[in-house]
């Protein structure tokens, strides 16, 4: 404790010292630690793809080409499901850490006048920015690419908007809809093909691919609103 | 298998390092940040063994290190926000955060206004 620096010095050196010493022990134990765990792997033989194997043997009855998008919403699905749920969960816990009860909003983040190149320049990046997003969402079927992809990068334009300089004014039950929407729109397929199958989150036969592309727009545009409020509340702080 | 062992080996150092700071470093946000650097850590070792000797990848760790992205991404968002609620409310009884006992120089500065004013501003703009 750092009160007693001002009483007695002889003590605070010694104490700095012994940390000094148990920091340096610990280093060279982790050190150790890393060095015995690498050179363990690269003895070792790497072990059998079972789960590769079985997720690739199923890709064509999962309604996707892309197998790992087939993992994500088709084979663990759930994961996902929960993915987006914490999600949904951190963005209603921010909101209580950081609200005022009087207030229904959070209160905006400053704005002002940037430079005329940049503000003209976004206005013509910004369109370009989304279409990507919508792109790499709707291409996650095929190839990389996905619900957390596209959020990401139109959450990042969003960002770039805000960094400028510009408001962005949209009505605030727009916040409250887009993000529930992720789940909302996940649980309600996982209860709705339970009525069919028997076991929520088994898609019918032929209709996985349009299961999973509503579940993916749904998702897109929870995670974009999750991303960029996360960015509001830290910028509000 | 020499290029699995490679990316491997620099995701447990990275793992490591962050170990060391989580436990060591004076700042919150530093140890938020070793935290982070340790899922890296992870990640870079799923991503290596995802790859396989006949050019097929494993999806499964992929699909994992999405999920984790997201999950470090929503963590790292809730732990800045706890740091800072913690820090205007220690404000105000004169507390610092400081994670480590032994050294001063680190805690974290309050330069910030008491949060009654803070309200206050942010109820007028």
């Amino acid at each position: 404790m750092f009160k007693d620096i001002s009483v007695n010095n002889q003590q605070v050196v010694h104490r700095d010292t012994q940390s000094v010493v148990i920091r340096l022990s610990i280093a060279v134990l982790m050190a150790a630690l890393c060095a015995i765990t690498i050179y363990v792997l690269a003895l070792s033989e790497p072990a059998q793809p079972i789960l590769r194997n079985l997720a690739l043997a199923q890709l064509d009855n999962t309604g996707v080409d892309n197998p790992v998008t087939a993992v994500l919403l088709n084979f663990r699905s759930y994961d996902t499901l929960l993915e987006i749920a914490l999600l949904y969960v951190v963005v209603l816990s921010l909101y209580s850490c950081l609200f005022n009860p009087n207030e229904s909003n959070l209160p905006p983040l400053p704005t002002f006048e940037s430079h005329v190149i940049v503000r003209h320049f976004l206005r013509a990046f910004i369109p370009l920015i989304i279409l990507i997003g919508g792109y790499l969402l709707w291409t996650g079927a095929y190839e990389p690419g996905g619900a957390f992809q596209a959020g990401a990068i139109i959450a990042s334009g969003f960002i770039v908007v805000r960094v400028v300089g510009e408001p962005i004014i949209y009505p605030p039950w727009i916040d409250t809809l887009c993000i529930a929407l992720g789940t909302a729109t996940f649980v309600a397929v996982a209860i709705a093909v339970a009525f069919f199958e028997g076991t929520i989150l088994t898609y019918p036969a032929g209709s996985a691919a349009g299961l999973i592309l509503l579940i993916e727009i749904a998702a897109t545009l929870s995670i974009t609103l999750s991303l960029y409020i996360f960015y509001r509340m830290l910028g509000r702080l | 298998m020499n290029d699995i062992l490679m990316y491997s080996a620099t995701g447990f150092v990275l793992f490591f390092l962050g170990l060391y700071f989580v436990a060591f470093a004076p700042l919150v946000i530093t140890r938020i940040l070793a935290i982070n650097i340790m899922g890296v850590g992870i990640f870079m070792f799923l991503v290596a063994h995802a790859n396989s000797h006949n050019g097929v990848t494993d999806p499964v760790p992929h699909a994992l290190i999405l999920t984790g992205i997201v999950v470090a991404v929503a963590g790292t968002a809730l732990a800045l926000v706890l740091v800072k609620k913690i820090q205007v409310l220690s404000h105000n009884q004169n507390v610092t955060i400081n994670s480590s006992s032994d050294t001063d120089q680190h805690t974290i500065q309050h330069t910030e206004q008491s949060p009654n004013q803070r309200t206050k501003d942010n109820l007028h703009d």
